[in-house]
């Protein structure tokens, strides 16, 4: 029997974004817009779906370029358009699941455009994964926002 | 626009239990074993249990107090080890408003003859403010439940 084992944290991250929330918002919920940067880095997306409301359930196939060896499977708990949404997503690297998250995202109006902030509630298992990974590649993606905005 | 929060917060509820964890699991599994353990006070009234347990099915049960306002609870399987873990992702609501959403990983680890299971909750409060003691003592009262059924039933 695998041996199990647990770890729970919690990421906090924040932007500040030159665009109105309703823009920031669009970046999520159009699915166009956010197939440009829902990876890490170069990763590369081979499959993905889009079902972004609440009670929607979505999938995403991707990896490093030539090794798609990551899905995530996402449920939509909340969804208050341009203020706030909140979901739990599932990672498996090759079948195998690596970690749970409950995710929170804020758009605040500020005066240069909007205030983001992310906050992650994370289960890591049986050591398929880490905390700081994973800050790093959402770090990374929401860095790609502002660059698409 | 209203003014919106989320603070978020963790805590644990430990209880050991003196039989093996395939049957401490099965309180969790079967909706009819479920059902006698988990739910509000006593004196509330309350819905039909409804549990799809497989990673990615529902789980929902309303009650309240007699006359006063229904809370709902909604969660989803988010996975399923048998026997040894389960995660869930659910969400707490009174009338039309969520209260909080939360992350609960329940281990059942192997306690000599007996079970020990560790919960930990990973919550987040939404707008409302944050009533984090309230929770965790709504949470023991469950487990207590919990060990109640499950010393009745073995």
């Amino acid at each position: 029997m695998a041996e199990r084992s647990t770890r729970h944290g919690t990421i906090e991250l924040a932007r500040l974004y030159r665009a109105p929330p309703a823009r920031v918002y669009a970046a999520w919920a159009e699915p166009a817009q956010r197939a440009k940067w829902d990876v890490p880095g170069r990763w590369v997306i081979v499959e993905q779906t889009f079902d972004f409301r609440e009670g929607g359930c979505e999938i995403k196939r991707f990896g490093p370029a030539g090794d798609p060896r990551l899905l995530a499977t996402t449920h939509y708990l909340e969804v208050i358009p341009a203020e706030r949404f909140v979901y739990g997503y599932r990672m498996t690297s090759r079948d195998v699941p690596i970690s749970v998250s409950l995710t929170t995202v804020q758009l605040a109006r500020a005066p240069e455009g909007t205030r983001l902030k992310l906050t992650e509630q994370i289960v890591m298992l049986d050591g398929g994964d880490t905390l700081e990974l994973r800050e790093e590649g959402l770090a990374s993606e929401l860095d790609k926002i502002a660059g698409i905005l | 626009m209203t003014k919106r929060s989320a603070t978020p917060a963790t805590f644990t509820v430990e209880r050991t239990f003196p039989i093996s964890r395939d049957k401490v699991f099965r309180a969790y599994s079967d909706v009819k074993m479920k059902a006698k353990w988990f739910g509000g006070p006593e004196e509330w009234e309350r819905s039909e249990h409804k549990l799809d347990f497989r990673v990615g099915g529902r789980e929902s049960s309303s009650g309240g107090p007699p006359g006063g306002p229904q809370h709902h609870y909604s969660g989803i399987h988010m996975d399923i080890v048998p026997d040894e873990r389960i995660v869930l992702a659910y969400e707490i609501k009174v009338g039309e408003t969520r209260l909080t959403v939360s992350l609960g990983t329940t281990e059942f680890k192997a306690d000599g003859k007996g079970t020990k299971l560790v919960y930990t909750e990973q919550i987040m409060f939404l707008d409302a403010p944050e009533h984090l003691e309230d929770r965790k003592k709504g949470t023991e009262a469950l487990f207590d439940n919990l060990v109640a059924a499950l010393a009745k039933a073995h």
